[in-house]
């Protein structure tokens, strides 16, 4: 019964990443100014919304975490799975952000990369979250989960800020699309197109997030299972 | 899973994209100005390496899963 939902939800996600590249690339019309180049935007933007979204689920991890670890070491656990899971496929969805958004400005602007406040703090963002992956892979120790929990909440700082950053500062970076003001917005077609791409992107990353949980879920029952052989022995 | 499994997964991965990144990229240009046929080549790279990273991620952690499974069978197999 499990198996078939998850292979249900996993065809409906095939669905809809369908149904939204074709929404992107034959429906909606062609912007005035950009022309074609403007369709970068309906992966750029929802894939920068998933990757807030998986920290967000990160940060969440993290507390329950820190919270849990001393009285229900059991779900102190499955919290740090949800942490990690979070924050690797996060890094995903941020990677995505910082390779369609250079494409897109080579042709909007003529140049690849400019150091302001939204390119930045998205860099910045991305950077933490990579240490936090590199922290969890290569460090060793009992601390090793705690260190990572504080880092995952210190990096989920960065997210409003990255939100927030052609707001509260002049940007090349195109001003919001979305609550940005009475100038913001797009043509009902190309919300259509956008809508389709943010329900088919989130799927997706809440399909590969459940995954990532599960293998890590397991990895954990692995250890705590040699721990207790080593144990037994002594 | 065995190494050349995966070998042959991954490759396939990257003929798939390819393939996608040339018959996309390539097709229309003769019908458009140098303008739309830059715009057009880097919408395409745009989409393919969007798809790159997410499938690669999505490959990754499934030959992850079948290690730690194999793993686990190795594990029981012993047990016994």
């Amino acid at each position: 019964m499990k198996k078939l939902a998850i292979s249900l939800y996993a065809a409906f996600t095939v669905y809809l990443l369908i149904r939204g590249f074709h929404q992107a690339i034959f429906v909606a019309p062609d912007e005035s100014t950009m022309h074609e180049i403007q369709r970068i935007f309906y992966y750029h933007v929802p894939s920068a919304m998933s990757a807030f979204l998986f920290f967000a689920i990160s940060l969440v991890g993290s507390i329950g975490f820190l919270a849990s670890r001393r009285n229900q070491p059991e779900f102190a656990q499955r919290f740090d799975a949800l942490a990690l899971a979070g924050a690797e496929v996060g890094v995903v969805f941020c990677s995505v952000v910082l390779v369609t958004g250079p494409i897109w400005g080579r042709r909007a602007w003529g140049i690849w990369w400019t150091w302001d406040a939204r390119l930045t703090t998205t860099l910045i963002l991305w950077l933490i979250y990579v240490s936090y992956l590199l922290l969890r892979r290569f460090a060793a120790g009992p601390q090793v989960q705690t260190l990572a929990a504080v880092l995952g909440i210190f990096g989920a700082i960065d997210v409003p800020i990255v939100y927030m950053a052609n707001r509260w500062w002049r940007t090349q970076h195109p001003s919001p699309v979305f609550f940005g003001g009475a100038d913001s917005g797009i043509s009902p077609k190309m919300l259509a197109a956008f809508l389709w791409n943010i329900a088919a992107w989130i799927a997706w990353g809440v399909l590969i997030l459940g995954f990532r949980y599960y293998v890590e879920r397991q990895s954990q029952k692995a250890l705590a299972h040699e721990a207790q052989q080593a144990l037994d022995h002594v | 899973m065995k190494s050349s499994t995966s070998a042959v997964l991954i490759a396939l991965l990257i003929a798939i994209l390819a393939a996608v990144a040339y018959l996309w990229g390539s097709h229309g240009l003769a019908q458009m100005d140098i303008n739309a046929q830059l715009n057009h080549k880097f919408l395409v790279a745009a989409y393919v390496l969007a798809w790159t990273i997410q499938s690669g991620y999505a490959l990754w952690l499934f030959l992850k899963w079948q290690t730690q499974k194999r793993a686990a069978a190795r594990i029981a197999r012993d047990r016994r």
